[in-house]
């Protein structure tokens, strides 16, 4: 393992000069002189899931983009997110830890203290230069738990075009999350009700939002992209990211963390990207057992055809990004990392990801790594997890994973390809942090054997559902009762593994 | 122009406040006891009372703010008309302007937008202010039940302004940098 890692930064310094001797040298000028360490950029599409992605053999041409980049990056057939939903997936992808550990396992959630500096960031500072944008406030409220670990926060609502609401949290940059709840989220609230209605009333008098929020913008068929307190244009996002990446490869080797919004919904394409795709056969009437909605199957059809026009025109602006990062330099020396926090369905009379489902829509994401100077294609079909994100950063670093961090260094930047490992999925909104889980949705993969457990529900059964994803890949086919072996080996261990997150909890329960 | 003689009293201020002080308090602590089933799912206990303390400063800035509109009038008015009736007629505007506000914010949040479109809300939000402006102006019962009812609600600053006063302190501290 030593060795590999070792051969691997000796492979990646070699790279990185070869293509330093051959074509950008003039670009690179004004940077400085690449460190031994290779900078490392991660991209987060919020809600992007790889069962729409034609990289990943989706029927529609909607990542023209990525199935260009990945030509020259590695590719992650079965990587898979940690939850299904911002908070969760990005804590897990963020600090390595199962949310079941971590605890950010509520909507808008926090993580436990006592792991608020285990985090890719901290572990990592000492050496690199680090910074984090996100244009999801979920997320930048754990960015802000991380913030010891930042050196350069770049507050959320940068890039917007135009606030829906005041944002005040941005003037407390060290109260980060009681500004959030209590300020942006609350006192002039767009969500719910303004704490203070005599100033939202004055801040509506002065800011006519619905103009831009409602109604279609030049370009904009469905009205400006919107993240619930800002309207933004992801071409101004994403050359504003790009302009910052450029500044941090100044002082490299730098760190930087870029969590776009899209294509989270509302789902907004450009107007080139509108009417893109042929209607899509989609037969599919599946199971809808655990459903809190009962969408028809038609207006989930049509959600699923913005939800590809949107992906379509997030993936031109990563198709920009990368082409300026590389015609500058930077991509040289930089290990660029493409994926989610959680996927996005449109099944079983539900779209989105506020859901009780892990079905593979809502937690299979992509993942893309452009690592220095690579020019083929790798794939990995082994199952990889979200929290394997932490100890690659890490070893691509140069540096030991810490006892205690969950996941592994991904195949192919240095890990051991494992397709009988465990990968866990854990939704558990319902629940008090504080305690045991005890409602919620799990899944666990191996291999090509998904064990998905509802439990706690109200006046729902306890139950088991299993698939075998390669035969079945859209979870049409229940295997739980016929395949006995399988399914009760992974219960075994879904529920030791549940008990013993749980133990600690049920402790500070019976004290 | 001596700006104290143009202001009413002060017993008179204390009271119109105390009424807006009273809307604006126990609205946004209703909201957040509102939240805190879902907050305490992830907040701890030091997390949750500064959160409280920010909304409690804005309540507090804006009622101060809501008073000092008030007082322009109180000001630049014929005393008898305003000045000398404060605490009533104070109380008449606030309990119109906030309550019709209110009232549309909690339409909202319940599904009924009947005082969402915005002709339909500066409407109501005018003829109800007139209204209560008129009744208290009208009648010398209403204008003693608001006088009454403004002095009652005083006792609540003894809970309202202290409440201000360490959310202001705490927020200080969190955000002096350590
Ligand atoms: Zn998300």
């Amino acid at each position: 393992m030593n060795l590999g890692r070792r051969d691997f930064l000796k492979a990646l310094t070699v790279l990185s000069a070869g293509s330093l001797a051959a074509a950008s040298l003039p670009s690179l000028g004004r940077l400085r002189a690449p460190s031994d360490k290779p900078n490392l950029v991660i991209l987060v599409l919020d809600a992007l899931t790889a069962r729409n992605l034609s990289v990943y053999g989706y029927a529609r041409q909607t990542t023209p983009n990525l199935d260009r980049l990945a030509a020259r990056a590695t590719v992650y057939h079965a990587h898979y997110s940690a939850g299904n939903f911002t908070t969760p997936g990005t804590a897990s992808m963020l600090t390595g830890l199962l949310p079941w550990t971590h605890r950010g396992i509520n909507l808008g959630g926090l993580i436990h203290e006592q792991f608020v500096d285990q985090n890719i960031f901290s572990l990592l500072q000492d050496e690199y230069f680090t910074a984090a944008f996100t244009q999801n406030y979920y997320a930048d409220i754990l960015l802000g738990q991380f913030r010891r670990g930042i050196d350069r926060h770049i507050i959320s609502s940068s890039y917007y075009e135009q606030v829906d609401r005041p944002l005040l949290g941005q003037y407390f940059p060290n109260d980060p999350v009681p500004t959030y709840y209590g300020l942006d989220d609350f006192v002039f609230s767009g969500r719910s009700v303004p704490s203070s209605p005599f100033f939202a009333f004055l801040a509506d008098l002065f800011q006519e939002t619905a103009s831009l929020e409602d109604h279609p913008q030049a370009g904009y068929p469905y009205g400006l992209p919107n993240n619930f307190f800002y309207s933004y244009r992801n071409d101004v996002a994403f050359a504003g990211i790009q302009q910052e990446i450029l500044n941090l490869a100044q002082q490299s080797p730098f760190l930087g963390y870029f969590h776009m919004f899209s294509p989270h919904e509302p789902y907004r394409p450009r107007q080139e990207f509108v009417g893109k795709f042929p209607k899509l056969d989609m037969p599919f009437k599946k199971p809808t057992k655990f459903s809190t909605l009962d969408i028809s199957h038609e207006s989930i059809q049509a959600r699923r055809m913005d939800y590809d026009e949107y992906v379509a025109d997030v993936d031109s602006e990563i198709g920009k990004l990368v082409d300026g990062l590389s015609a500058a330099g930077v991509m040289d020396n930089t290990c660029f990392i493409i994926t989610s926090d959680h996927g996005e369905m449109f099944e079983r009379g539900e779209y989105g990801h506020i859901t009780r489902f892990l079905y593979d829509a809502v937690i299979h994401i992509p993942l893309l790594v452009l690592a220095p100077g690579q020019t083929a294609r790798a794939d990995v079909t082994a199952p990889t997890s979200g929290l394997d994100l932490a100890p690659t950063l890490l070893h691509l670093a140069g540096k030991p994973v810490p006892a205690g961090l969950g996941g592994r260094i991904l195949p192919g930047l240095g890990g051991r390809a494992d397709s009988e490992r465990s990968i866990f999925t854990v939704e558990a909104k319902e629940n008090s942090s504080f305690g045991p889980l005890i409602q919620g949705t799990i899944s666990l993969i191996q291999g090509h054997s998904k064990l998905i457990h509802y439990m706690g529900y109200p006046k729902k059964p306890e139950t088991f559902e299993l698939y075998n994803l390669q035969d079945d890949p859209e979870e049409m086919k229940d295997l739980f009762e016929a395949d006995t072996s399988t399914a009760s080996s992974m219960k075994e261990e879904m529920l030791d593994s549940l008990a013993d997150a749980n133990r600690p909890f049920v402790k500070n329960q019976s004290k | 122009m001596n700006l104290r003689n143009r202001l009413p009293s002060f017993n008179q201020i204390l009271s119109a406040y105390a009424v807006i002080a009273f809307m604006l308090f126990a609205w946004a602590l209703l909201w957040f006891f509102w939240n805190i089933p879902s907050w305490t799912k992830f907040m701890t206990l030091g997390y949750l009372v500064a959160t409280l303390s920010y909304p409690m400063a804005a309540s507090f800035l804006e009622s101060l703010t809501i008073l000092a509109l008030l007082l322009i009038p109180a000001m630049i008015l014929p005393a008898a008309w305003f000045r000398d009736r404060f605490a009533a007629r104070g109380a008449a505007v606030t309990l119109g302007l906030l309550g019709v506000i209110m009232l549309r914010d909690y339409l909202i949040v319940v599904d009924n937008f009947l005082l969402k479109p915005k002709p339909i809300f500066w409407l109501t939000l005018s003829l109800s202010t007139a209204l209560l402006l008129f009744l208290a102006v009208k009648f010398q019962w209403m204008e003693k039940a608001l006088t009454l009812l403004a002095e009652r609600l005083t006792i609540f600053l003894y809970i309202f302004v202290p409440l201000s006063v360490i959310s202001l302190l705490v927020i200080l501290v969190r955000n002096i940098t350590l």
